[in-house]
């Protein structure tokens, strides 16, 4: 145990002291920074256009028009209501305008699937004030032609604008529903992270054993510690290196984006159009809304924190680590294995290829999985040891109604069956593959190994 | 006392066999030739002692004891694949090693520190091994297979690939370490170095044992009956027509006035028989046996077995 923890801290300390340890520390954290902040400020700068279909029941907002701002459109629709909605939803329009009839008050309600950006909804207050249609005042209210300044004056100022979201399944609601977008996204977060993290380490195991290897100082080494100690040791002292510096990019990331958020807080904001409204509107807004609208009963939070506490993070949390940590000495192991049995790079690659292919196609199928978690190949996907780690954390977020609990126990139980397996398979490749040189290696030369009985 | 044994140690791999019970042994501050051609298997057992292997048939004994685990810290290693991080700190390298071997971290290096100085390397302690020259990393092996002191060593071809001056280096530094009291497994091809470092030799080929046994002994064993004769004489003498009762000469050379002669002596008799009879014929000025060189044995033993081994 003692000279596996000698064997770890060489690792550790060699690798650390890196150059392009430094590098990749400082480079990874602004470049995810910058994938982060790009976006948002292309976002800010570029095609922000808001098709708004209108039904206006009263027909006084019959001339909208956009004004100054020439990235709103009003499009005036003969569609149903539910139909407009479901567009909304397909995405072709940004928000819809219902004006209904009524004799009480003037106003109006926008809906949208997307929250809408900051400036859109007082933009379309506006022009309903500037646009309201004298003769419809006159001929179908009868509003008297003397007092109509006065009238409209007055009136103007009542205009009421609500906002509501449709949400996936047409219900509506005041306040945006993220539960499965923000599922998606932690699902293949959580995913990505563990395909880099596999990726990246899994290289400098066998880079590591490589230079071992050529160096010809293996031998030596062998002579000291047992070979399993050997490639344990340093499959952990790399995995202590991932675990640095993920720790100092989290710190770096979050800094970063913070600093940024108080440098430029409007790139980040996410425009909280009922407030905005709300300071624009009469004190009887809030009348008007339930006049306008059955609407549901909600409580008051954050939807957005709502959505996140759909998921259990105490799982995801946990189950993280464990599929992190297995997952990673499942890959580390036989990455460590090929290392031993070739001479040099150039021969990693044909041994390399089938450890490549599982993690790759789980990425290629993420979206898949994000899509469908419950179906067949997202639950076969997820208890094979070399995809679970991935597809399995893509579906944990999704909730018990996607991955039932006994999925994922057998997922564990049979990561756990993979991890042992691959240990003991490439311990015995590494064992015979670190004192073989100049012989070309083929499978059915490594099968051998792994069939050598040692003791 | 032997140190080291092997006893009727096998080992197969898939389609060879390494070691058909080969035996060996190693006497307390004795130094052991273990000499083979290539692919006889000495590198092999050399594994085995050092538990980087395990063998199919058979035990070694350290100390007495069966070898286990423990025993690591009591081999010193020089393989003949030998090789440094070369990006690793010389210093911190030998550290390492020595601490791979159990030796506490402070103790490392205060006798890192000793080594350097005695090698004048301690200048290059915290350079990393790419920038030192071959004869450099030399140095630094051989110190990391001595820096945890053990009474038992093994020098896989320790002279290969080492210049002249470190050759001796090391030469003088492993003679020293039995001085001490170590007892060395040395392995080579390099016949010359055999005789003048080692005690005791075991000859392996095609993976079995061909013979063993004290360097003059064996040498002896060995022995053709040849003898030198330095000498004077007023005229030429007809070594071939003189006493083909008692020899036959096998070379003859002069140098100025003094002549030499060998002569093969018939089995049956004594060397005193023909300093008699060379009394009567010439000027003596000194008579003594030539034994074959371990050059000659290693051929000829490996040979006969060749021939040996293509008839069966």
């Amino acid at each position: 145990m003692r000279k596996i923890a000698v064997v770890i801290a060489r690792e550790y300390r060699q690798a650390v002291r890196k150059k392009s340890f430094l590098i990749l520390t400082i480079l990874g954290p602004l470049l995810v920074a910058a994938l982060v902040v790009t976006p948002a400020f292309l976002s800010m700068k570029t095609d922000r256009s808001v098709r708004i279909a209108v039904v206006d029941e009263t027909n006084l907002f019959s001339r909208l028009n956009s004004g100054n701002d020439k990235d709103i459109h009003f499009i005036y629709a003969d569609e149903s209501l539910p139909d407009l909605k479901q567009q909304l939803l397909d995405g072709k329009y940004d928000a819809l305008l219902y004006v209904p009839y009524n004799s009480t008050m003037t106003g109006g309600m926008v809906y949208t699937a997307k929250p809408l950006e900051s400036g859109v909804m007082s933009n379309i207050l506006a022009s309903m004030k500037e646009n309201l249609s004298a003769e419809i005042l006159v001929d179908e209210f009868g509003i008297d032609p003397d007092s109509l300044q006065t009238y409209i004056a007055r009136q103007t100022d009542g205009i009421l604008l609500g906002q509501m979201f449709v949400n996936e399944d047409l219900s509506e609601t005041r306040q945006a529903s993220y539960t499965k977008d923000v599922q998606q996204a932690i699902g293949l977060i959580v995913g990505l992270v563990i395909y880099f993290f596999i990726f990246m380490y899994c290289s400098m195991v066998l880079r590591s054993v490589l230079e071992e290897k050529t160096n010809r100082v293996v031998e030596l080494i062998v002579s000291s510690v047992r070979p399993l100690q050997l490639m344990v040791g340093k499959i952990i002292g790399i995995a202590l290196i991932g675990m640095t510096q993920l720790a100092i990019w989290i710190v770096l990331v979050t800094s970063i984006l913070g600093g940024f958020k108080l440098a430029f807080p409007e790139v980040f904001s996410v425009s909280d159009t009922r407030v905005e409204v709300r300071q624009q509107a009469p004190a009887n807004y809030d009348q008007f809304l339930l006049n306008l609208q059955q609407t549901q009963e909600e409580s008051p939070e954050n939807e957005f924190v709502k959505s996140l506490q759909t998921i259990d993070f105490t799982q995801l949390i946990l189950l993280f680590a464990f599929f992190f940590v297995t997952g990673y000495f499942l890959y580390a192991s036989l990455y460590a294995a090929v290392g031993a049995a070739v001479d040099n790079d150039a021969d990693t690659q044909q041994f390399l290829l089938p450890l490549t292919v599982p993690l790759l196609l789980v990425i290629v199928l993420s979206t898949f999985i994000t899509a469908h978690p419950d179906s067949p190949l997202a639950f076969w996907l997820s208890v094979i040891p070399f995809t679970s780690p991935i597809a399995m954390l893509i579906r944990i977020p999704f909730g018990v109604a996607a991955v039932q609990p006994w999925e994922i126990l057998l997922s564990c139980v049979l990561m756990l069956l993979g991890c042992f397996a691959s240990v003991w398979v490439a311990a015995k490749i590494y064992r015979t593959g670190i004192l073989m040189y100049g012989k070309k290696i083929s499978y059915k030369e490594l099968w051998k190994w792994v069939r050598y009985r040692e003791r | 006392m032997n140190i080291l044994e092997t006893r009727h140690i096998s080992k197969h791999f898939a389609d060879t066999t390494a070691l058909d019970d080969v035996s060996v042994a190693v006497g307390e501050g004795r130094i052991l030739g273990l000499l083979g051609p290539n692919g006889a298997g000495k590198t092999t057992l050399i594994r085995i002692i050092n538990q980087i292997t395990a063998p199919d048939a058979g035990e070694v004994l350290f100390g007495g004891e069966r070898l286990s685990p423990k025993h690591i810290a009591s081999i010193g290693y020089l393989p003949e694949e030998r090789g440094l991080y070369r990006k690793m700190k010389v210093g911190e390298q030998v550290v390492y090693l020595a601490r791979l071997k159990g030796v506490s971290r402070a103790e490392a290096v205060r006798r890192s520190k000793y080594w350097f100085e005695k090698f004048e390397i301690s200048s290059w302690w915290n350079r990393t091994v790419e920038e030192l020259s071959k004869g450099m990393q030399q140095k630094v092996q051989f110190i990391a297979t001595v820096i945890h002191e053990p009474p038992f060593f093994i020098f896989d071809e320790p002279f290969s690939g080492f210049d002249p001056i470190n050759a001796n280096l090391l030469k003088t530094e492993i003679l020293r370490l039995r001085e001490k009291g170590a007892s060395i497994i040395f392995s080579t091809h390099n016949m010359a170095s055999v005789e003048e470092v080692c005690d005791d030799i075991v000859l392996i080929n095609r993976s079995r044992k061909l013979m063993e046994g004290p360097i003059g002994e064996v040498k002896r064993r060995f022995r053709r009956h040849v003898y030198e004769v330095e000498y004077t004489a007023e005229e030429r003498v007809d070594w071939a027509q003189w006493r083909p009762d008692l020899c036959e000469p096998e070379q003859e050379e002069a140098e100025g006035e003094t002549r030499r002669v060998a002569l093969r002596l018939h089995p049956e008799v004594s060397s005193n028989e023909l300093i008699a009879a060379l009394l009567e014929k010439v000027q003596l000025l000194a008579f003594r046996e030539i034994l074959p060189s371990m050059n000659d044995i290693f051929i000829s033993q490996v040979q006969r077995m060749q021939k040996g081994g293509d008839n069966a």
